[in-house]
């Protein structure tokens, strides 16, 4: 009896520690920074953008721009050394405004995914 | 392009695990079937000779199929045109940046490694030592395991994608063995079917009986695998039924059972048929089981040849 606790409690601690680390095809935002349609009192130095899969570095690119369609990155957007589900992409100083964050992305899996949010630095 | 990616992966699919299970067959079944036919050569080098032309027929098919993969993954990659490909270096960047690639390159090698080791077959002894046998199923293995790397759970990430790509890896080895070592099964059979001699008959016996212990171990495997990847990749039932790829994913488990019950009927009744039986009768019967099983496996490979290009459908079920 005893024993069949035991085990059931190890699969269900090994399923749980799977399911954090579950991540599939067709990526999705997870997570970024500035997050999508919030208002930054002070002016990011980058934006973090974390997927729910491995991307691949060469095909995966994220672009800022701001309200009149100017770029606003320094186009060094990379992946983390060591973590393939997160992009970052420098920022030039940015003076209050709209800012729209357009990412494109391929799975390591070769799945194509795109998105965009905007976020607002100022009041 | 959806279609022609489905196409060439079915193709790739069927002719990799038709290789990989003749070499599994050729090593854990054929031979040491051959080893009781206290001396006789004819039937071992009729088969060993039908064996080496399927694997260099289906080694053919792998290498056109998967270039004619490379080529379209790198179009689809990169959002342009198939007749584009090869403009930009698009197809040397997918090479070398991208893991498709690195599981594209390393498969090539395996291809290559197995087409050298299998030359011996030909020859009248076939892969005579033991040791040579197996490094041809370990590069056999290694071919078909490695599809692991260019489906779903690459793009996984920490332990989760290691134990993944594992649990894939030995789903495809075990499906090699079972599915792809029905072909040559059929083709010992046949040839065993038309000879006179009483050791044909010690052969083909020999074979069905070590076929079948291949047979349980794969089916073990592929149950346990294929509950791993279906809790990885589906993780409900509402997603299992309600999602398209919920769908595909039953209607190859559903095969997976007709094929089961196929295989039940030659383990418990053909089987012990052959065993005592003096005619060649039990014989032609399970060649014709075989290949009907081995048809439904190609149906299973047409699934899961649509089932890489779907998102799966635990993705379905966590978006907004």
């Amino acid at each position: 009896m005893r024993n069949n606790r035991r085990i059931t409690g190890a699969i269900v601690a090994a399923l749980i520690l799977l399911s954090e680390n579950v991540a599939f095809a067709h990526a999705q935002l997870r997570r970024a920074v500035p997050a999508p349609a919030a208002i930054v009192g002070t002016a990011p130095s980058e934006v973090l953008l974390n997927f729910s899969e491995s991307l691949e570095a060469s095909f995966s690119s994220v672009v800022v721009r701001d309200s009149v369609g100017k770029r606003v990155d320094t186009a060094d957007a990379h992946l983390d050394t060591g973590d393939r589900t997160t992009m970052r992409v420098s920022l030039t100083p940015l003076v209050p405004g709209i800012y729209i964050v357009e990412w494109r992305v391929l799975t390591a899996d070769t799945h194509r995914a795109e998105g965009a949010f905007i976020f607002r630095v100022g009041q | 392009m959806d279609d022609s990616l489905i196409l060439v992966r079915a193709v790739h699919f069927v002719s990799t695990l038709l290789v990989s299970g003749v070499v599994l067959f050729l090593i854990f079944v054929a031979e040491p079937a051959f080893r009781k036919s206290g001396g006789d050569t004819h039937l071992p080098t009729i088969v060993r000779r039908r064996l080496a032309y399927s694997a260099w027929i289906g080694l053919t098919f792998v290498l056109i199929s998967g270039a004619a993969w490379l080529l379209i993954a790198t179009a689809r990659m990169n959002d342009i045109p198939f007749a584009e490909v090869f403009s930009n270096a698009a197809v040397w960047t997918v090479l070398t940046q991208t893991d498709f690639g690195y599981d594209w390159v390393t498969r090539l090698f395996l291809a290559i490694l197995l087409a050298a080791a299998l030359l011996p077959v030909h020859s009248t002894r076939g892969i005579a030592s033991k040791w040579k046998g197996l490094i041809a199923v370990s590069f056999a293995a290694g071919l078909v395991a490695t599809l692991a790397w260019a489906g779903h759970a690459a793009a996984g990430t920490g332990f989760a994608r290691t134990f993944h790509l594992i649990a894939d890896g030995l789903h495809l080895i075990a499906a090699a063995a079972w599915i792809g070592a029905l072909v040559p099964l059929a083709g010992l059979l046949a040839a065993a079917e038309h000879r006179v001699e009483e050791s044909s008959i010690t052969i083909a016996r020999e074979a069905v009986l070590r076929f079948s212990t291949l047979g349980i171990v794969s089916v073990v495997t592929l149950m346990t695998t294929g509950i791993i990847n279906t809790l990885m990749l589906v993780g409900s039932v509402t997603v299992l039924i309600g999602t398209d790829y919920g769908r595909l994913l039953l209607a190859k488990v559903v095969l997976f059972l007709v094929m089961l019950a196929i295989a039940s009927v030659n383990r418990l009744l053909l089987t012990p048929h052959i065993i005592r039986a003096q005619s060649s009768e039990p014989l032609r019967q399970l060649r014709i089981n075989s290949l009907i099983e081995a048809t439904i496996g190609a149906l299973i490979l047409i699934i899961v040849s649509v089932l890489g290009t779907l998102p799966p459908g635990i993705q379905e079920q966590t978006a907004g």
